[in-house]
């Protein structure tokens, strides 16, 4: 009786070294209808609806050479009925600049400052102090992206092979782009490019993806390129504080 | 063989080397499956004592004592500081020398990271030699060091780009550690300009004079961060506990380690009674020809005790072979690393083992305990 209870005991522990060890699994290559990857890239692109603080050093190089930084503080008052966001733009060559947002709930972004913190960007002006279009910036704080399989994979012959596309769910200005399709990489199954596709099928913008945060703080893109007609643009979260929203 | 029958006088030692050769598999199976959960920990724990003691290296190379930073910095790399700061630390009694650096994580345009640092006009860390003549960097200039020349596949008179800005390297620097070969190095206005961060600094590495007392260097630690509230002040210890890597690296391991010594303990618990209750008509025999309770005990202790030293020693090896491997991946995020085995490693590797070997044999003593000498005449 007491060597079977203790077989049993000794299958239990097995049982349990096993799940421990395939606990920490690396992500499936090709998982089923693509769920997993969908709420992996569904948890990448939204934010958290946390209150944070996040800093941004955005690198600007334009197609004749001209460089410039600036760099984008931005404290987040998360709430159901619409995040508020207080934006600090400086940079070498760009004066200091405030501004307040107020994502809707409803979709749209609308103004929360008052004298020239009440100004909404139109979306296809530059943000200041580089060559980026502030569509980016705004799809970026406001957006709720969902993400889907793709019906394009295979079809358009000029694009590299794109099995997933994203959208926004709650678009409040027209966008320069129809689509956004998404390049995973084969390996590790993260995104590697995401592609706005302009209305003639072409690639308007390539964001490629150079660093995700799996650790620590700040767990999302890193580090990424932003490939667009004039030029180049770096983005890089280099601070990042939790909870600093509401004291601010 | 007389001298192995003076040390094993009570018979002790054959009846372990018995036991565990008439069940070769299960001694396996227990062996292996600890060795491997002890290798798992220990790589973890090697990564981060290895990271830890190849910057401290470095620190030591440069006779760095304090490091003055911006208070308040859960993440010390994004420190910011005003460069003006060093030329009044310098002033303050007990200073022996100080030395400021901007750093920085940019983009190479292979699209990995790599850590640049950015030091002022005249220190020695920008110049090189040509032609036995000594030459500081000029703007758009940069030095490398040798490992990050080979990982990165680049080497002087190679033109980069650092965060889309364009850099020539001129030449190799020496480092003072391994950590710091795996960096850039380039002018500090250079770097302030690449990353709009004009006239600040990251920390001000501070040399004290070696005679101070304790009590006299607290009071100059005190003396620094009056300069300006936003400064704090560390040891290079205290830097390293704070270090997001290091100390993330070294939660990871501690915690893993002591799972897999838990697991340990079942797996050596589990296999240990096994093997107790089906020898227990003859450690019944023991008891009735006069073994006590305790030697009886004793056996089982050993026998747990053999098998997790011999687990332990294969554990270390896969730990350190484990850590190499780790440290190389380490090195593909821009982190530079020596494999360094240290005291703490191994003192890591021998408290498991006592303690895996002591509680796992804890269970199968109490059911040796409950044998009695009756058992013998069973069938």
């Amino acid at each position: 009786m007491m060597a079977l209870k203790l077989r049993a005991l000794l299958c239990v522990i097995t049982l349990l070294s096993a799940s421990l060890v395939s606990a920490r699994q690396p992500p499936a290559k090709s998982d089923e209808g693509g769920d997993t990857t969908i709420k992996r890239l569904t948890t990448l692109l939204n934010r958290s609806g946390k209150d944070y603080r996040v800093k941004i050093r955005i690198t600007s190089r334009s197609n004749n050479g001209d460089r410039n930084i600036v760099y984008l503080n931005a404290t987040r008052d998360a709430d159901p009925e619409g995040d508020t966001l207080q934006f600090k733009i400086k940079g070498d060559d760009t004066s200091l600049q405030t501004l307040c947002l107020q994502c809707l709930s409803t979709g749209g972004v609308s103004n929360c400052g008052s004298g020239s913190d009440a100004l909404i960007p139109e979306p296809e002006m530059l943000f200041p102090g580089s060559i980026l279009p502030w569509e980016e910036i705004l799809v970026g704080a406001c957006g709720t992206w969902v993400v889907e399989k793709s019906p394009l994979v295979a079809t358009t012959k000029q694009l590299p092979r794109q099995d997933y596309q994203v959208r926004l769910a709650n678009a409040a200005f027209e966008n320069s782009w129809v689509s956004t399709l998404v390049t995973l990489d084969t390996d590790s199954g993260d995104p590697v490019y995401f592609d706005r596709i302009d209305h003639h099928g072409m690639i308007l913008r390539r964001i490629k993806v150079l660093e995700i945060g799996r650790t620590g703080s700040w767990r999302g893109i890193r580090r990424a390129i932003i490939e667009i007609p004039d030029g180049r643009v770096l983005m890089e979260v280099v601070g990042f504080r939790k909870g600093a929203g509401k004291s601010h | 063989m007389s001298w192995f029958r003076q040390v094993d006088q009570y018979g002790l030692v054959s009846l372990i080397i018995d036991s565990i050769s008439c069940r070769p598999l299960r001694a396996l199976i227990a062996v292996l499956s600890i060795a491997v959960a002890m290798g798992g920990g220990m790589t973890m724990v090697g990564v981060s004592e290895s990271l830890e003691a190849t910057v401290q290296q470095g620190y030591a190379s440069r006779q760095v004592d304090l490091m003055l930073m911006q208070a308040n910095k859960s993440n010390p790399m994004t420190s910011r500081i005003s460069e003006t700061f060093v030329d009044q630390v310098r002033k303050i009694d007990g200073v022996q020398g100080a030395q400021a650096a901007l750093i920085d994580s940019l983009l190479l345009d292979n699209d990995s990271g790599i850590l640049v640092y950015g030091w002022p006009p005249g220190y020695q860390e920008i110049s090189y030699r040509q032609g036995g003549e000594v030459i500081e960097l000029q703007q758009g200039q940069v030095l490398i060091g040798r490992t990050a020349a080979s990982l990165h596949d680049l080497t002087p008179g190679k033109t980069i780009e650092l965060n889309l800005g364009d850099f020539e390297i001129i030449d190799f620097f020496e480092a003072n550690s391994f950590f710091e070969s795996g960096v850039l190095f380039m002018r500090l206005d250079d770097l302030q300009q690449l990353t709009s961060a004009r006239e600040t600094v990251t920390f001000i590495f501070i040399n004290l004079d070696q005679d101070l007392t304790e009590s006299s260097r607290w009071q100059l630690m005190e003396e620094i961060e009056a300069i300006n509230p936003i400064l704090k002040v560390v040891t290079t210890e205290e830097f390293l506990q704070k270090n997001q890597l290091t100390a993330s690296v070294r939660g990871l391991g501690r915690i893993i380690l002591v799972a897999n010594a838990l697991l340990s303990i079942l797996i050596i618990s589990t296999i240990m009674v096994l093997t107790v209750s089906e020898r227990r008509q003859e450690l019944a025999v023991l008891r009735a020809m006069g073994w006590s309770a305790t030697r009886v005990s004793m056996l089982v202790l050993l026998e747990t005790a053999v098998l997790a030293t011999v687990a332990a020693l294969i554990g270390g090896l896969i730990g350190l072979v484990g850590m190499k491997a780790s440290l190389i991946y380490v090195q593909t995020l821009g982190v530079y690393s020596q494999s360094i085995v240290t005291l703490q490693q191994i003192m890591w590797l021998g408290i498991s083992t006592v303690v895996i070997a002591t509680i796992g044999a804890a269970l199968p003593i109490y059911f040796t305990l409950n044998i009695t000498t009756s058992e013998a005449l069973r069938k």
